[in-house]
């Protein structure tokens, strides 16, 4: 009950305090509150513990005055801190959270962890934990780093608690030596024995696959082919004998409905030679009857028209 | 859901032979492909490194996730992780885009594999439908 209470009270303070510093402060109260930072951290190391393990909780914050000096400590961090933050976070695109993730990760991978670096972290995690809690607007938040040397990560606020977890865990299971560092070319001997005596085309690719068909992409290419020969047999009218019998060998059943729209376009030919108001109504009555395939007869139609007004 | 049923086997037949440690923390690098190449023109190729890079990322994500919920049953006296845990842990965690079709997909799938399997089995499909809208591309595909 001590601990929980404490947890609580702490929490509210930083808030309290947190409202003091949106009001407007200074620059000067910060490096005043610097030098009773560095004597007050190991006051701090004993209640490292106990932040961390209510964290989970999300305790209601309740505003309270008790040990004023150790949490305006806190407070003195808050300011620096988010700068950084808000500095950070700029530089970084939508893809922030998954490329922080991923350094973290290879931090996690590439170095062995020492445990004596274990009670470090824990102090850094304990002195960290009341902010991962309160909602920081740029969202960011410094995670103790893995070696000393480290610059510090800038990680998802929501995430530091599990990324802190999996980092212990990563380390347990490296000292049970659960992990594999070196990866083995293969797993099962007789399967690599098989593979290696499979008779190889050039390439290295294995013989004897199934291919693709592109059948389907040749007959489309060819419908394709078909549709462009209709167009052809109006405008050489002078040869129409050749024509039609290359156009019969590939013809369907709309294509020989186009022979008998020819055959009328000639009609419509010799109507226009000997008198010109017919001109007129028979596009009408071809439209009528054929909706379809009209538009492109009347173009070729009006062609053949423009021939006869010229010659 | 037959990719899921692949990963079984495979997991099945390392067990079998009792070669190395590399599978129990590590999805079938097989399936990583099969997945990867859904986001390549066909004419792409993808090289073993990269495989390799996106396992250790993907498997790191699984247990990223799993942990969380894992946290959570030990709380609440459960011992078992369900779907609807590691939905919750994609929420704390951040990752609220993929609540809702996480949410859908959970529910598609009770509707269709219905209740008459035990729970443990029904587990891990879960597991790997996570891997597989762990991948963007495949998300998408798979709702």
């Amino acid at each position: 009950m001590m601990s929980f209470n404490k947890s609580q009270e702490g929490f509210g303070q930083v808030a309290a305090v947190a409202t003091l510093a949106s009001n407007g402060g200074g620059s000067l109260p910060w490096l005043l509150y610097g030098e009773p930072l560095g004597q007050g951290k190991p006051a701090m190391s004993p209640e490292g513990v106990v932040p961390r393990a209510q964290t989970p909780l999300d305790p209601p914050q309740v505003p309270a005055m008790d040990r004023g000096v150790p949490e305006i400590l806190n407070f003195s961090m808050v300011p620096g801190k988010g700068e950084k933050c808000s500095e950070h976070s700029t530089t970084i695109a939508l893809q922030s959270p998954f490329a922080e993730y991923n350094g973290c990760f290879e931090l996690g991978l590439g170095q062995s962890v020492v445990p004596s670096n274990y009670p470090y972290a824990d102090q850094h995690y304990g002195l960290l934990s009341p902010y991962g809690v309160r909602p920081t607007p740029s969202g960011r938040i410094l995670i103790p780093p893995n070696m000393p040397a480290d610059a510090p990560i800038y990680v998802n606020a929501k995430q530091c608690s599990a990324i802190i977890r999996r980092r212990h865990a990563r380390a347990k299971a490296e000292r049970e030596n659960r992990l594999v560092k070196a990866r083995k070319p293969y797993l099962h001997e007789s399967r690599h024995l098989h593979a290696m005596r499979r008779a190889r085309g050039s390439g290295g690719r294995f013989l004897n696959t199934k291919k693709e068909t592109n059948g389907k992409t040749t007959g489309g290419g060819r419908k394709v082919m078909d549709i462009i020969i209709p167009p052809l047999c109006p405008a050489a009218s002078p040869s129409s004998e050749q024509c039609n019998p290359s156009s019969v060998s590939s013809l369907s059943g709309s294509e020989v409905s186009s022979i008998y729209e020819h055959e009328d376009m000639d009609h419509f030919h010799s109507f226009d030679h000997l008198r010109t108001h017919f001109f007129t109504p028979l596009p009408s009555l071809m439209d009528v009857e054929h909706g379809a395939g009209n538009p492109f007869k009347w173009t070729a139609a009006s062609d053949g028209c423009c021939d006869l007004l010229k010659a | 859901m037959s990719e899921g049923f692949d990963g079984t086997e495979n997991g099945g037949g390392g067990g079998g032979g009792g070669v190395g440690k590399e599978q129990d923390r590590f999805l079938p690098i097989a399936n990583i492909g099969r997945i990867m190449r859904r986001a390549v023109p066909e004419n792409g190729k993808i090289a073993k490194d990269s495989k390799e890079s996106v396992q250790e990322c993907v498997s790191e994500f699984i247990s990223f996730i799993t942990s969380e919920a894992s946290d959570k049953c030990l709380k609440e006296k459960r011992k078992t992780i369900n779907g609807d845990d590691l939905i919750w842990s994609m929420g704390t965690l951040g990752f609220e885009d993929y609540v809702e079709p996480l949410k859908l997909y959970l529910r598609l799938y009770r509707e269709t594999e219905g209740d008459t399997k035990g729970s443990r089995a029904s587990e891990l499909p879960v597991k790997k439908d996570v891997v597989l809208n762990g991948d963007p591309g495949s998300s998408f595909e798979g709702m």
